[in-house]
């Protein structure tokens, strides 16, 4: 089977094109990568060197963990600077004794660089202690009145956001732009159309389908080989873009030492359901976005096996995926759980604490899109296999 | 090894393709004979297993086919007409791959594409990509890797079609050399492959079997109908009732023609022996074979 597995792959995805591609989408990914820095990082603009300079030199003093002795010194830099700003009778020109460039930069730096972050980060354990005391409030009305689905649906969030607190500042820009990026899944979808549509429907060209078809390893062997060389190849592929992305921003951004703040540091995610540190919530999405590309690949699957001709396989590819960005569009209640484009934008399915009453317990949502995501790739692997065996 | 194709009937809507096919074989050559539509390639494809015959069982060795699975297939080896296989893989590579595919175990499998590769004469182009390969070279490939698996049945379908002179011999050649303790199933167009090479024949037309036996035995149902003259007055003969033209030779002003009669067709014709060609002409009626 191993060696059957490795001839799939040398058939259709260990090519010199494919090679070609991937290089090709590395490219487009680092030209995109780049492009989101410059936009979305507050040190990309050259004209802010003095806001790096400044950083570079505070960041050291203030990151770690968030001490009392932390918080008041940086007030008593900042107290001063906020009262001549809010005056507005400083003087907008070059100040030599400033920390950027003057009275009005030093203002916006320390409130978008430090102190906002720190506050956010000193305050959550009050938000996170508001939502429990909501949650334990919410238990005892729905008890009361016998809901059992919502007495347990508080319980859970009573128990995911009980002591959650965020004990160190740091840099959290390079995650705030990671965890939301989802270009190279879109590359990696489309190198999988074009990989997953030959790998059947080259048989039908080459006219090899007879020699396979009765070859003693031709029936459920070569099937199953075949799926698992596309899968193998998405998820190593995949594997590589995200380290690749993950490299990627590190360089560009830094921050890599905010990996272990918890995900909800960043504040899209406050309100996440998950106790997971940023690097195990990236390690999270790219898991979902695999997954979900995992269900597209399937699908390329099966479109490979019914069609005869390489071009029609390939364009079903396209068409199941702007159906299935179509719906994703439009459907926005629970329905989209079963659309393999919720797991590639996967950051949605756990930025808010909703849940699916599964016979009176509350799942995850990103749970059941996973367990979704199963069901349809064992169901379409069923369907080809009856599709192959008939064919 | 005994096959046993008892009965096949297949149809395809309306139109019954096989009738009733019957036919046992054993250790040997044997050619399958038919023109354009008689039934070959449905008749192989049931007998492979890629088709369901409506009625009729294949038998292998007193078992059924149906029911052995897997195990049938490690029995066969089958060339298709006009395989392209994979051109981005070398031979060797492809040869590796097959026995893959019909589960020669990895040790084994070196050794094996080694040998068969000196046997087809294609060791010196093991690096050379499948897709630069010549008709020849390709169709030898072909013939190597449907032995792979030691298979007792060899199937080829139109093996030599394409081919020129010295790689048709060739390849009749090596086809008798793996004929050796096995059923070698040809099939074909080309009646001098199956004359040359092939112990017995099978001729089909319109879903049937016509005739079936050794060459020599074939060719001695017409004897004493097939006629050989020399004329100028060719006219007269391809328009004569009850006679088939088995072949036209012009030489200067006169013509060689050789036909089949039940009666001597001229005073000036003379008695000669029957080759395959015209037994298969006046099996099916008249209408012979395709072009190659």
């Amino acid at each position: 089977m191993r060696r059957l597995v490795y001839y799939e792959l040398r058939k259709h995805f260990l090519t010199p094109v494919m090679a070609w591609m991937f290089l090709f989408l590395l490219i487009m990914d680092t030209l995109k990568i780049y492009s989101v820095y410059r936009e979305s990082s507050l040190f990309s603009d050259s004209s802010l060197e003095e806001f790096k300079e400044a950083y570079g030199e505070l960041y050291p003093v203030y990151s770690g963990e968030i001490t009392v002795e932390k918080i008041n010194s940086l007030l008593e830099i900042y107290s001063p600077i906020y009262e001549t700003v809010q005056s507005q009778t400083a003087s907008t020109k070059e100040d030599e004794n400033s920390y950027t460039y003057n009275v009005y930069s030093d203002e916006l730096f320390f409130r978008k660089c430090f102190l906002e972050e720190m506050e956010y980060d000193y305050t959550y354990r009050l938000y996170a202690a508001e939502i429990v005391s909501e949650a334990r409030e919410n238990m005892d009305f729905y008890e009361e009145w016998g809901n059992v689905y919502e007495y347990r649906r508080n319980l859970y969030l009573a128990r995911a956001f009980y002591g959650r607190e965020i004990k160190d500042f740091y840099n959290t820009e390079m995650y705030q732009s990671l965890l939301y990026y989802d270009f190279s899944a879109i590359l990696l979808l489309m190198l999988m159309v074009y990989g997953c549509a030959s790998v059947f429907v080259k048989e039908e060209e080459t006219e090899m389908k007879y020699i396979v078809r009765t070859s003693q390893g031709g029936q459920g062997r070569t099937y199953l080989a075949k799926v698992f060389s596309a899968l193998l190849f998405l998820v190593v592929a995949g594997v590589l873009l995200n380290v690749w992305d993950y490299c990627l921003f590190a360089l560009w951004f830094g921050g890599t030492e905010s990996a272990a703040s918890p995900l909800y540091a960043i504040r899209g995610f406050q309100d996440t359901i998950l106790t997971l540190t940023m690097g195990q919530g990236y390690m999270l999405l790219s898991a979902l976005k695999i997954t979900g590309i995992c269900v597209f690949c399937m699908m390329f699957l099966l479109f490979s096996l019914a069609a005869r001709k390489g071009m029609a396989a390939f364009l079903l590819n396209f068409v199941s995926i702007m159906m299935c960005v179509s719906a994703y569009d439009y459907i926005y209640n629970s329905g989209h759980l079963w659309n393999p484009v919720s797991l590639i934008s996967g950051r949605n399915l756990i930025l808010r604490s909703d849940f699916i009453n599964l016979a009176g317990y509350p799942v995850p949502q990103y749970m059941i899109a996973v367990g979704v995501a199963v069901f349809l790739i064992l169901g379409i692997v069923y369907t080809g296999w009856m599709l192959w065996r008939r064919r | 090894m005994k096959i046993e194709l008892k009965d096949i009937h297949k149809t395809y809507g309306k139109q019954e393709v096989l009738k009733g096919v019957s036919v046992t074989m054993e250790n040997g050559v044997y050619g399958l004979l038919g023109k354009n539509g008689a039934g070959k390639t449905t008749l192989i494809n049931i007998f492979l297993g890629l088709l369901k015959a409506d009625a009729g069982q294949v038998i292998v060795d007193g078992e059924n086919a149906a029911g052995m699975g897997s195990r049938f297939y490690g029995n066969i080896g089958y060339l298709p007409q006009y395989p392209r296989f994979y051109k981005e893989f070398s031979v060797q590579e492809f040869m590796e791959y097959m026995c893959a595919l019909k589960g020669v175990p990895s040790k084994e499998a070196k050794q094996r594409v080694r040998e068969l590769l000196e046997k087809v004469n294609l060791d010196h182009s093991r690096k050379k990509k499948v897709g630069a390969l010549s008709g020849g070279m390709r169709q030898r490939l072909g013939i190597a890797q449907a032995m792979v698996n030691r298979p007792k049945v060899l199937i080829l379908d139109e093996p030599t079609a394409g081919l020129d002179p010295q790689e048709r011999i060739r390849f009749r050649n090596l086809i008798s050399e793996f004929a050796e303790g096995r059923i070698v199933l040809l099939v074909t167009h080309i009646v001098s492959d199956v004359e040359y090479i092939a112990s017995q024949v099978i001729i089909m037309d319109q879903g049937e079997i016509i005739h079936k036996g050794r060459v020599e035995e074939l060719e001695r149902t017409l004897a004493g109908k097939v006629w050989q003259v020399t004329t100028r007055e060719e006219k007269k003969f391809l328009e004569a009732e009850g006679v088939l033209i088995s072949n036209i030779k012009r030489e200067g002003e006169e013509v060689n023609i050789r036909l089949i009669a039940e009666k001597k067709p001229d005073p000036s014709a003379v008695p000669t022996g029957a080759n395959l060609d015209e037994v298969f002409l006046y099996g099916c009626k008249g209408e012979g074979l395709c072009e190659d």
